[in-house]
């Protein structure tokens, strides 16, 4: 057995005199060979365990129990106990470690010749001459192309996933027996995501042990063979992967797998597809209906109606106006190295009621194009038409009564709410900026969303920051919703989300998407959560759509390479998803 | 998908059971201020000090300038004189209190009407950015080069020596650095995802400005506020020092400390004063400083 934890307890005091419990008892055993993952979601106390073994924990931590390692030499150190020489001799030398943030972890005023041999010097394993020409095979190892050119590099003159893999070559240079990964992948673009996974399970096969701490039950499936579950610091269930994800027995491990959102393979698609489209004859009703919902939405047709101006009639030949109908956008941010096309000649509609959603990685422009359509930001060129009306004419009065029919709901739940401001308060802000109803009524309109949105009353006088994350989501949505709006921008509503939760958050906002008849934008990295929620797709890359369509169409026939790309490098939870 | 619905409910119970207190975020500042005991010591010392100065027409035995003849130069804990007399015969503690009114009054006066410059700089630039960012930061980096002491002497010199002409001149010199700090502020703040979210719900420039962006600018503000008003009254005997504080016979802490070092091999009590009552002053409003800034200096996740 390489490494024995048994009854691993971490206490966190803080300043304010309580007492965290992070982790409570943890035991585990690694073999000799393989990886195991080592499963929770944030607040598991997965993270920290591991640190604590390595003695990486700030100085409030309470760490007891024991976590015997066998070395090299074949003899057991219990790393707990150990000193702190005992442990810088073990950490580096007999256990790497990778890090989530590679950016972070390196040092930014290093080359990576210099970071990289000094494991090698420090650990007194050859000198500078032998470290030298050891960074440039580890580098070699780790699949970066021209080892000798990269070594003089900086960490910040490599790209995100480039520098992951200097990451991995610096926590395995020294060939320790047992590499701790904490969420390698998690920062970096799903299709790189696979290649990171892949170096990692070549590592294995160089005699090295794997512990991977992820969220992810993918990559849990994707490398490990054995898995443990985490849940507020407890061991919920521990097995291997295969048994977890075909018979798990605790709850918590059947409410995740459960939760876990994977792309349905196509014959299970066919019938909700279906639904869908036979729920579509709203649209029809779209045109006949425009002027009418205009009024009680307490958008532009009042008082600013221009009498010179035309009342908007269909432009386009045939069929119902689109909600939305944007035609060449494109959007240019001044950048060191030349003007950069964030959005290049993006054209789309969205129709009443409709989900389309946006799906493409870090840098393909989705966000930038969320804040084009509701002209948060200046588009360089193109056309905006929301409901008919040219968005991109309007005054800098008509157009903040516009925004009351386009809302937004951001991906930080946390960081998108008025810290200083209760939760009625906040979901009421709208109507407070927009001057609607006086404070009773708006009152009582922020507890009627509160109940739409799933949430007790009594969370009304609480402050943002004392709910967990999908709850604060929640009370985003509410806000969002309280002026009714006919299309909401959703710009990654769940990624900073848990995947138990996430689940959650988008069903209630699909429903009340149903309910409510408005339309959403939904951008997101999750292949998953566009397949599931979305009527229409649109792939972006480098600022280009790359393919559009319905969704079926796509994930059934991808018709562009990259959509292919980005398909294949999904990694399924579910044995029987595609 | 009952299962994760059920999960949810069950979160929300698991939240409600441990039913935390709705604290707003004022409370906790004050909280976490309340937990530096020397800010805490401080501030009670600064209330105290400015309870007595603001009465000081009552409280002082004497009036600043009453000269009691025959009485010169008596040492301190004389009857009837606590901190003794100067060499006019006039009392040490009644003068004592009355310039730490005056003091006091300058460099909060000063501070006031330099924070309202720096706010109005500082918002214009950082919010509408630009062209008026480019000028308003030409203006105080033309301010910034100019060495603003000297510029404070100047003034006083022209304008003569009354308590609003020294107003004036100490808060043209402090200002600038805030301004900065604010435009700063508000440059970072402009970013953050809850201003983005109050402009998509169509908030006005005014109402992003002043409900989104300065409360949550605040923090910084107040750890310069409270270095500034100590900084103010160093300045402000400074000038004293110099012969162009307050005219006489106001009384200012700067004025009896020059008075007194004339004589301080054989009375020291004429300096020790006011010094003692100079510094503890000044300490006290470091340390309100620091635990204003540990009220606020927390990551707000």
């Amino acid at each position: 057995m390489l490494l024995d934890v048994s009854d691993l307890v971490v206490d966190f005091s803080m300043t304010d005199g309580s007492t965290v419990h992070a982790v409570k008892g943890l035991d585990l055993q690694l073999p000799d060979q393989g990886a195991t993952a080592v499963i929770g979601e944030s607040g598991s106390g997965k993270s920290v365990s591991m640190r604590a073994i390595l003695g990486l924990l700030p100085s409030n931590a309470k760490v007891s129990g024991s976590a015997h390692l066998e070395l090299g030499s074949g003899d057991r150190v219990d790393l707990i106990a150990a000193g702190k020489n005992r442990l810088r001799r073990t950490r580096g030398r007999e256990v790497g470690m990778v890090f989530q943030n590679a950016m972070e972890a390196l040092n930014p005023s290093l080359t990576l010749e210099r970071q990289l041999s000094e494991a090698i010097l420090w650990h007194g394993l050859g000198t500078r001459q032998e470290a030298r020409k050891r960074a440039i095979e580890a580098l070699g190892e780790v699949g970066i192309p021209e080892p000798e050119r990269r070594v003089k590099m900086y960490p910040f003159q490599l790209s995100g996933g480039m520098r992951q893999r200097a990451m991995i070559a610096m926590a395995t240079i020294t060939r320790p027996r047992l590499v701790i990964a904490d969420e390698p992948t998690t920062a970096l673009d799903v299709t790189v995501q696979k290649q990171i996974l892949d170096l990692l399970s070549h590592m294995q096969d160089e005699g090295m042990a794997l512990v991977m701490i992820t969220h992810d039950l993918g990559v849990a499936r994707y490398l490990a063979e054995d898995g443990v579950v985490l849940r507020h610091g407890e061991v919920r269930e521990q097995g291997t992967m295969q048994q977890l994800l075909t018979a798990p027995e605790d709850p918590y491990t059947k409410m995740l797998l459960e939760s876990a959102m994977d792309i349905r393979p196509p014959e299970q698609v066919l019938t909700p597809s279906e639904d869908t489209q036979s729920a579509e004859p709203m649209s029809p009703a779209g045109p006949a209906e425009t002027p009418a919902r205009e009024v009680p939405a307490g958008s532009t047709g009042g008082h600013l109606g221009e009498p010179g101006r035309p009342v908007p009639t269909a432009p386009a030949p045939s069929g119902p106006i689109p909600l939305v109908h944007a035609r060449g956008l494109v959007k240019v941010f001044p950048g060191a190295a030349g003007p950069i096309r964030a959005v290049d000649d993006v054209t789309f509609e969205l129709a009443r009621g409709g989900t389309l959603g946006v799906v493409g990685e870090s840098g393909s422009g989705k966000s930038t194009l969320a804040r084009l359509v509701l002209r948060l930001i200046e588009p360089t060129d193109g056309e905006v038409h929301f409901d008919g009306r040219d968005v991109l004419a309007m005054g800098r009065r008509e157009l903040r009564l516009q925004r009351r029919s386009m809302q937004m709901v951001f991906q930080s739940p946390y960081g998108s709410l008025l810290p200083a401001s209760t939760v009625a308060e906040n979901i009421a802000e709208p109507l407070r900026i927009n001057r609607i109803g006086s404070k009773h009524d708006r009152r009582r309109n922020a507890l009627d969303l509160l109940d739409r949105v799933q949430l007790p009353g009594s969370y009304a006088d609480l402050y943002p920051r004392q709910l967990s994350g999908g709850e604060q989501q929640r009370v985003a949505i509410a806000r969002a919703l309280a002026l009714e709006p006919d299309l909401l921008v959703a710009d990654e509503p769940t990624s900073a989300l848990d995947a138990s939760v996430q689940a959650q958050v988008l069903e209630l906002l699909d429903s009340l998407r149903e309910e409510l008849g408005f339309s959403i934008l939904l951008i997101t990295h999750n292949l998953a959560v566009v397949e599931r929620f979305a009527d229409e797709v649109m792939v972006m890359k480098s600022g280009k759509v790359v393919e559009t369509g319905a969704t079926f169409d796509i994930f059934s026939r991808p018709r562009h390479e990259y959509t292919r790309t980005l398909l294949d490098a999904v990694l399924p939870v579910h044995a029987d998803a595609r | 998908m009952t299962a994760t619905a059920k999960s949810g409910v069950e979160e929300s119970a698991a939240i409600t059971a441990s039913a935390p207190r709705a604290t707003s975020e004022w409370t906790r500042r004050w909280q976490r201020f309340l937990r530096n005991w020397l800010a805490v010591i401080s501030l009670a010392f600064i209330l105290v000090v400015s309870v007595v100065a603001l009465a000081s027409p009552i409280i002082a035995p004497y009036g600043y300038a009453t000269i009691h003849a025959g009485q010169e130069l008596l040492p301190s804990f004389s009857d009837g004189f606590v901190m003794g007399t100067d060499p006019l015969g006039r009392d040490i503690f009644s003068r004592l209190i009355y310039s730490i009114r005056t003091a006091l009054f300058i460099a909060i006066a000063a501070e006031l009407i330099s924070l309202s410059v720096a706010f109005v700089i500082g918002l214009v630039a950082g919010y509408k950015g630009g062209k008026y960012d480019q000028i308003l930061m030409a203006a105080t980096d033309v301010m910034f080069a100019f060495p603003g002491y000297l510029f404070a002497v100047l003034l006083v010199a022209v304008m003569g020596r009354s308590t609003w002409a020294i107003i004036l001149a100490l808060s043209i010199a402090s200002w600038v650095g805030q301004s900065r700090l604010l435009r700063a502020q508000i440059m970072r703040l402009k970013t953050m995802e809850y201003v983005e979210a109050g402009r998509s719900m169509g908030a006005g420039g005014w109402t992003l400005v002043m409900r989104y962006m300065v409360p949550n600018a605040l923090g910084p503000v107040l750890v310069t506020v409270s270095f500034g008003i100590p900084a103010n009254m160093l300045a402000e005997s400074g000038l004293a020092i110099l012969g162009l504080g307050v005219a006489p016979p106001t009384p200012s802490l700067g004025s009896m400390i020059i008075d007194g070092y004339a004589y301080v091999l054989n009375h020291p009590h004429l300096i020790a004063w006011p010094t003692i009552i100079f510094i503890a002053i000044m300490v006290a409003f470091t340390f309100i400083g620091d635990g204003v800034r540990d009220a606020f200096d927390v990551d707000e996740t």
